[in-house]
């Protein structure tokens, strides 16, 4: 498994069980997937379909119960806490349904907030984080608390958070669940924009119209995927 | 009304619903009320308590500070001891008072039914009563007619607790015989119930006409004598004259007085005779009667309340923050009774009736745990001779603990109470149904009021480190005499009718008869009790030494030969006494290190002579030997000039205190050593039996309490401290789980988190010291007249303070950092 087969994620027959009392939930059942570079990649599927859990897996915020999965060529199933959190700082960027922005930070500290914990110099943090800014059109809105912007700005904000490290993925988790359908668009529009520019990005959305932002559309049920199509054109 | 109670039920449901909270709550505060309540009864019984006589506030104790002639007799401030002419003087010739009284208080050696006991007694004028307005509750009190002949009116009236406990309150006591130091007085009445003299500390129980001090104090009369200065003068100062006219008014009848005084004086020159005549009269308030005990111990006993307090309002701000926590978690209930129609006025109600109703439980339970701290510290404060002190909950208890019980419902309870109802509605609502960034202010005003507590804490910390070394150091200081082994009493055979030769040969007996006892290494006396802070000055003449009168006073005692080798002290130089230094032998003295330093610099005083008095003396007492200095009156008193005489050569002997060193714990033989008093004479009281350590643990009482106190005071505020900081870490925790939580997806790293948290507990540590140490530096400041070997700006103890609060911090955050690092970021995001 090596990066020049253009794989940046590959998962084989991932698993995740969650044990409850003495109830066995199988959230995951034999996962196999593979995400090239560059791709846009929409994971759909109906409410309790293991969405959100294969995206948790994928950003290493959680880990399988049993399969593997390698993330750029290194295998991460098995990596310590501290492993998967330095990973999921210089290689994952995350954006969330609720935008999950630090309430007492402003814009600009939310956005500096993984270049800190990689320990960047102050510079060069204040360079990347003016063009991640710039990226999503909120350069604007440096001092800025969260409050005193709209959801649409929040989750532009979220979005060049995620982009600030210059990460090899973007996981994207319900993004405009929270948006009106303006908002919706123009955060859509942002990510399609941003996968022409090469970014590789890896969604979970119930919406259907969004779904087909993406070039490949898997669909979940039961834990398992039952479906995968391609779309002609997407993102384009 | 009825949403009166309607509240109070809710808040009462509210209280039983969170019964962990409502525990902590009245548990904290229970703590902190009865601390108050315990010192404040202390403070009360021993400052503030008014004499119960007729318009206390018109009372004045009067004082003339300055040079003094002659004998002086004093128990603690010179200045208020004057002449019995110069008070018949004044009271006769002055204008401004409406009455003047003197006071003489005396040990009383009282027979009734064969029984003979230790008293105290009060000699007085025969205004004494009818000045403070003290009626009598049986029989009739003293008047002006029994104030005329001295030694001509061998009259008592009792005290109503003596009467009580020693008559059992029989009606039958007027006209019966009681002798008292071996005078037979007629008992002509009982004082008012709750009367027994006007100096606390010092219960009296029988009152003697002044006219009888010949016979109470049989070997100084002192009525005629202008240069004996014994009498306590206290005035009813007329309605409308102010302290200043007072004075003046006195000082002028004052000045013709000290020339009478003055022409007994012939040996002072110009310069002296100005100084003397310049003396004026100042009053002092006497609401409380004398203030000699107030003096000595307001400071200790104020920085103890300052003290305790100071636990008072950590724990009203610890239970404040478990409001603000509670009142957080409760913002939706208010917002939608706001949205109902409730003003913010009857939601702030709701939460104040919630507040007192815990208050209420606390001051409850809190006299509970005060009254159980006062029966601690009762026996502890009156076995260093604070005689009258009760602890039982009396009406102005009662009243500082429920007052202490309000202000801590409406301290504690307000300010959450204002801030909980202030939300907006609609932000509220809103707010508790969407994901958005938590409103922190709560948690920043939980913060600022931690960083209140530490500082506060702090200052407690520093207050008992200082104190716990002032006593330590005390412990630890040379006290020049070796305590261990020895145990000591008291007799006063003058009191029980023995002339001078007889208290002599009676001494001599009991040295002989207890050096013979069992297990008993040596026997040594002295007049004045040793460290029972005891002290007599006299001005004396020395061969070829400085008469400056800065340095001719010196201090004095009457020691038997083995005094010092039973105590203990060294003889450096000399002789002991012997058995040859009788009456009839060599006048001789025994100097200290202190005495031979000042009077003969670079000189062998063995040998050499001292004269007591001024003026044209011939010093005629020879200075046998020298002892190594050793602490005599107080353990902290500083080391003086002292003169020891054989007691053989007193001619005026009052009483004897006895040290008798021992094999083994001397305690085993104090029932022999009463059969050797008794053996000798049944009638004579032995008082103040106790070991020579016990002496000294009852000479360092303040400081043994302030620093046993402060230190308590200082774990509980510990503790409470400790609580504040893990109640807001852990709700800081989460409501930051959420943050916590995109941080942790963002890739922060476990010490990152840890940091994010101990960065709150460094706020809030920093903020308190920032406040806390010059606090505390301040407080030592205004303390160190009670500190000993250490000061204010000792840097060790704010660092010493400084580093217990921030291991009690550390140890506070260690749940709740654990908690934040272990925070799952999948649960923490997931949106629901």
């Amino acid at each position: 498994m090596t990066e020049s087969n253009g794989i940046l994620i590959k998962m084989e027959g991932v698993k995740k069980v969650f044990y409850t009392d003495e109830v066995e939930t199988h959230a995951l059942s034999e996962i196999h997937l593979e995400i090239l570079k560059g791709q846009y990649i929409s994971i759909a599927g109906p409410s309790g379909c293991g969405k959100s859990t294969l995206l948790s897996i994928l950003g290493l915020l959680d880990s399988p119960t049993d399969g593997n999965y390698w993330l750029n060529g290194q295998p991460v199933s098995k990596l310590t806490i501290s492993e998967r959190t330095r990973i999921r700082n210089r290689e994952i960027g995350f954006i969330f349904q609720a935008f999950n922005l630090i309430g007492d930070l402003t814009v600009y500290e939310n956005v500096e907030l993984p270049l800190t914990y990689r320990g960047t110099g102050a510079a060069e943090r204040k360079q990347k984080v003016q063009h991640a800014l710039e990226r999503v059109g909120m350069a604007h809105r440096l001092r800025h608390y969260p409050s005193q912007l709209s959801g649409g700005q929040q989750q532009r904000v979220a979005v060049a958070r995620a982009l600030v490290g210059d990460p090899l993925i973007l996981m994207a988790d319900e993004p405009t669940g929270n948006l009106d359908s303006k908002n919706g668009e123009a955060v859509m529009e942002l990510l399609r924009d941003l996968h022409r520019n090469g970014a590789t990005i890896c969604m979970v959305t119930h919406d259907e119209r969004y779904a087909h932002f993406a070039e490949r559309n898997i669909h979940l049920f039961d834990g398992r995927i039952v479906d995968e199509t391609r779309e002609v054109g997407a993102s384009a | 009304m009825q949403t009166f109670w309607q509240d109070v039920r809710y808040g009462l449901r509210m209280l039983g619903k969170n019964p962990a909270f409502t525990a902590i709550a009245i548990l904290t505060l229970a703590l902190g009320i009865g601390a108050n309540t315990a010192i404040f009864s202390l403070v009360d019984q021993m400052l503030l308590r008014r004499l119960p006589v007729k318009h206390p506030d018109q009372l004045v104790v009067l004082r003339s500070p300055g040079l003094k002639e002659g004998h002086v007799w004093s128990d603690g401030d010179d200045a208020q001891s004057f002449s019995y002419p110069i008070y018949k003087g004044l009271r006769e010739n002055t204008s401004v008072v409406s009455g003047m009284l003197a006071r003489f208080a005396f040990n009383a050696s009282i027979s009734s039914h064969g029984q003979t006991e230790r008293g105290l007694g009060e000699l007085v004028s025969g205004n004494y009563f009818d000045v403070l307005g003290v009626r009598p509750a049986f029989g009739r009190l003293l008047t002006p007619e029994d104030d005329r002949v001295q030694g001509g009116h061998p009259l008592a009236v009792l005290s109503y607790a003596y009467w009580q406990q020693h008559f059992g309150g029989d009606p039958g006591v007027l006209n019966q015989a009681l002798l008292v130091n071996n005078t037979e007085l007629t008992i002509v009445g009982v004082a008012q119930k709750g009367f027994d003299g006007i100096q606390l500390g010092q219960i009296a129980d029988v009152f003697v006409p002044i006219m009888m001090k010949g016979q109470m104090t049989p070997n100084r009369n002192g009525l005629d004598d202008w240069n004996d200065a014994w009498v306590a003068i206290l005035a009813r100062r007329k309605p409308g004259v102010s302290s200043a006219q007072l004075e003046a008014g006195l000082t002028v009848t004052y000045r013709p007085l000290l020339e009478q005084q003055l022409a007994t004086n012939k040996s002072w020159d110009q310069k002296k005779r100005q100084e003397f005549l310049a003396k004026k009269v100042l009053v002092v308030p006497g609401a409380v009667g004398r203030p000699t005990l107030q003096n000595d111990s307001g400071p200790a006993l104020m920085a103890l309340f300052a003290l305790v307090a100071l636990v008072l309002l950590i724990a009203c701000t610890n239970v404040a923050n478990l409001l603000l926590a509670q009142g957080a978690s409760r913002q939706r209930e208010f917002a939608i009774r706001s949205a109902l129609g409730a003003s913010r006025g009857r939601m702030v109600r709701q939460l104040l009736i919630e507040s007192l109703l815990c208050a209420l439980g606390g001051g409850a339970l809190g006299l509970v745990f005060g009254l159980w701290l006062m029966n601690l510290l009762t026996p502890e404060v009156a076995s260093a001779g604070v005689s009258g002190l009760s602890s039982r909950l009396d009406g102005t208890i009662w009243a500082f603990a429920a007052g202490a019980t309000l202000l801590c419902g409406i301290l504690f309870g307000g300010i959450p109470a204002w801030r909980v109802t202030r939300t907006s509605v609609t932000q509220t609502l809103k707010e508790q149904g969407s994901t958005g960034s938590v409103a922190m202010s709560h948690v920043r005003f939980r913060k600022f009021l931690v960083a209140g507590q530490v500082a506060f804490t702090l200052l407690l910390l520093a207050g008992s480190c200082l104190f716990t070394k002032t006593l330590w150091n005390l412990r630890k200081t040379d006290l020049g005499l070796n305590t261990s082994n020895v145990i000591t009493f008291s007799i006063s055979p003058a009191l029980s009718g023995y002339d001078n030769a007889r208290s002599i040969a009676l001494i001599d007996s009991m040295r002989e008869r207890l050096a013979a006892l069992p297990g008993v290494r040596a026997v040594g006396t002295s007049e004045l009790a040793t460290l029972t802070g005891r002290n007599a000055g006299v001005n004396i003449t020395a061969e070829g030494g400085p008469q400056t009168p800065d340095n001719a006073d010196v201090l004095v005692d009457f020691i038997s030969p083995a005094y010092f080798s039973t105590l203990g002290v060294p003889l450096i130089d000399g002789r002991d006494f012997t058995a040859a230094d009788s009456a009839s032998g060599n006048k001789v003295v025994i100097i200290n290190e202190t005495m031979a330093r000042h009077y003969f610099p670079n000189r062998n005083p063995l040998g050499l002579h001292l004269a007591f008095g001024g003026g044209k003396v011939t010093p005629d007492r020879q200075i046998v030997g020298v002892i190594k200095d050793n602490r005599q009156d107080h353990v902290r008193s500083e080391m003086s000039s002292y003169v020891f005489l054989p007691y053989a050569q007193n001619k005026t002997i009052t009483g004897m205190s006895f040290y008798v060193r021992t094999q083994q714990d001397p305690l085993l033989i104090a029932d022999e050593m009463r059969g050797a008093v008794r053996n000798l004479d049944p009638n004579m009281p032995v008082y103040d039996l106790k070991t020579f350590d016990r002496v000294v643990d009852e000479d360092l009482l303040a400081e043994r309490l302030i620093a046993a106190m402060s230190a308590g005071f200082g774990l509980l505020a510990g503790l409470l401290a400790a609580l504040g900081i893990y109640g807001v870490l852990s709700y800081l925790v989460i409501q930051r789980t959420r943050e916590i939580g995109i941080r942790i997806a963002l890739g922060a790293a476990t010490r990152e988190v840890r940091a994010l948290i101990v960065k709150e507990v460094g706020f809030m540590v920093i903020a308190g010291a920032a406040v806390g140490l010059p606090a505390a530096y301040a407080f030592a400041r205004l303390s160190e007249s009670l500190l000993f070997g250490v000061h204010a700006n000792n840097i060790g103890i704010y660092l010493l303070a400084l580093t217990v609060i921030t291991v009690i911090a550390a140890v506070a955050c260690l749940v709740p950092v654990r908690r934040a690092t272990r925070v799952d970021p999948i649960i923490a995001l997931r949106y629901e």
